[in-house]
């Protein structure tokens, strides 16, 4: 019992609970508007991906796209953040808060495997639907926005639910470039007491308290979507 | 003749299309006039549906011209010309003259044809908004209620409010007896009623021609009669149709014109009587013998 009242002691008489709540807004915006990119950036590679007949232009793009899935596929998350944070960002001039970094960082990678998802989910909607919607004089990327995509996203919403999930876990490597994130401020704790137990159990705890929270959202996402089917 | 000029919709000039080494179609020539209604049959594979997608591009020709309400929509000639002229080369001796002229026309006819094409990459979607297409497979957007599927097109893309396309769309469904079903969701209808559903999807837009590709052929026999009742509607309300159809009764008792495809081009084509009663070809009548 001893741990636990001084966890509760650091927690609330020392302020502990800013840090806390502090690192779970970095950790939800983080991951949210993370996803958020990695969606927009998904949507755009997956569109150009499955155009029929690329010309010179869209062949050049299509092969950077590869190149870029190949290198944020290719390597841990950590090591994207270290290199961007101490390397490129700083060689390129661009000088703004941690979290909005781990933001465009995050952002990239969920990006990139969020194409190749999105790419999937495009082609199981069927041919015909494309060409319902260029026949009555839509255009090809009109036909994806009102027409392919939604059902292309229905069909991906449990993978999708997985990639947020993994997203939000795999924030806690956000200290490595200095942003205060769950893990952090719990992490700060259990350093400053010595008491690692109550901490860390607190950690894992609201961590699969977020996961479940999502998971439940997802369900009833699905449920809606599911309004058109019998 | 220059009145009946005036009431050309359609005109297709030898129409070529391949698929790989495979020419599916070879040199297909047809005009529709406004109001018609044509019936092409015949066997499966010899190009009926490949035409049909041909003539709102889903299918980009190889060679040929189509003529849309006095508008060049397609047009690619200089292929025959270049097919000459490297005939000419091949031999070992060629008038040089005459080269020299089919080479001038060749390069002329180039300059001509790549404004046309250029034109039809920007106009593509107006061209297609013209032609309304009904599916074998209806294409019925699943995730959209039919009354959304209806006004999707018309709102989007001709900035119809959504109070005039809701009344519009309701209107055309009470023509197909759907009313009922506005808010439904396309999964919750059966074939026919989906069909009757892509119809009026299609008509919603107001095109000058619809195309119908098998628009019966998925469907349970009990089903295909309303499909077919309410494409004998819009028949008489003088809708310019183009259908490609197995129904052999719809041929004779609907369509003004009849024509019989096969191996890529049009071996006959004919009123309905004559066509039934007096085919020709004999490929057409092994066909007939076997269908009716």
């Amino acid at each position: 019992m001893k741990n636990i009242e001084i966890f509760i002691e650091h927690f609330i008489t020392y302020g502990g609970y800013k840090d806390y709540f502090k690192g779970l807004a970095n950790t939800a915006i983080i991951a949210v508007f993370g996803l958020l990119i990695g969606f927009v950036i998904g949507c755009i590679i997956a569109t150009v991906k499955i155009i029929p007949r690329k010309n010179v232009f869209f062949k050049i793009v299509d092969k950077i796209f590869d190149v870029y899935i190949a290198l944020f596929r290719g390597t841990p998350m950590v090591v994207q953040l270290l290199l961007m944070h101490f390397a490129l960002f700083p060689a390129i001039g661009l000088n703004i808060p941690s979290v909005a970094e781990a933001v465009i960082i995050f952002g990239l990678n969920s990006g990139a495997y969020m194409a190749e998802i999105l790419r999937g989910g495009i082609n199981a909607v069927d041919i015909g639907q494309m060409e319902a919607g260029r026949s009555l004089g839509f255009g090809f990327v009109q036909t994806m926005i009102r027409i392919i995509l939604p059902q292309a996203i229905k069909n991906i919403l449990p993978t999708l639910g997985n990639e947020f999930i993994a997203l939000i876990k795999e924030t806690s490597v956000v200290s490595f470039i200095a942003v205060l994130d769950l893990t952090k401020s719990l992490q700060n704790i259990a350093n400053s007491t010595y008491e690692y137990f109550v901490p860390y159990i607190v950690l894992a705890l609201t961590y699969l308290i977020l996961v479940l929270g999502i998971t439940a959202l997802i369900k009833l996402m699905e449920k809606r979507l599911a309004r058109n089917e019998r | 003749m220059k009145d009946n000029q005036n009431n050309v919709l359609l005109r297709v000039n030898d129409l070529h299309k391949k698929f790989g080494k495979l020419e599916v179609l070879q040199g297909v020539n047809l005009e529709v006039n406004k109001g018609d209604v044509v019936a092409i049959i015949g066997p499966s594979g010899c190009g009926k549906s490949t035409f049909l997608r041909c003539l709102n591009f889903l299918e980009t020709p190889n060679s040929g011209e189509i003529i849309f309400n006095g508008d060049t929509v397609f047009k690619n000639m200089r292929v025959y010309l270049k097919r000459n002229l490297r005939a000419m080369r091949a031999q070992k001796e060629y008038d040089k003259e005459l080269y020299a002229q089919i080479e001038a026309e060749y390069i002329s006819l180039k300059k001509e044809e790549k404004v046309i094409e250029k034109q039809m990459n920007k106009g593509i979607n107006l061209h297609r908004q013209k032609i309304g297409m009904v599916f074998q497979q209806f294409n019925l957007f699943p995730h959209l209620t039919i009354l959304q599927n209806i006004t999707l097109a018309p709102m989007q893309l001709k900035k119809l409010p959504k109070d005039q396309a809701n009344e519009m769309a309701m209107e055309l469904l009470k023509k197909v007896g759907l009313e009922d079903k506005a808010n439904a969701y396309p999964s919750t209808l059966s074939g026919g009623q989906k069909q009757r559903i892509a119809i009026v999807r299609a008509l919603a837009m107001e095109p000058e021609v619809l195309l119908f590709d098998e628009p019966t052929s998925a469907l349970d026999p009990e089903m295909v009669g309303e499909v077919l009742n309410v494409m004998t509607e819009l028949a008489k309300s003088g809708m310019t149709m183009i259908v490609v159809t197995h129904e052999m009764g719809f041929a004779k008792e609907v369509a003004n014109r009849v024509i019989f495809m096969n191996d890529g081009v049009i071996k006959e084509e004919n009123s309905p009587e004559e066509f039934f009663g007096n085919p020709k070809d004999e490929r057409l009548k092994e066909f007939l013998s076997k269908v009716l």
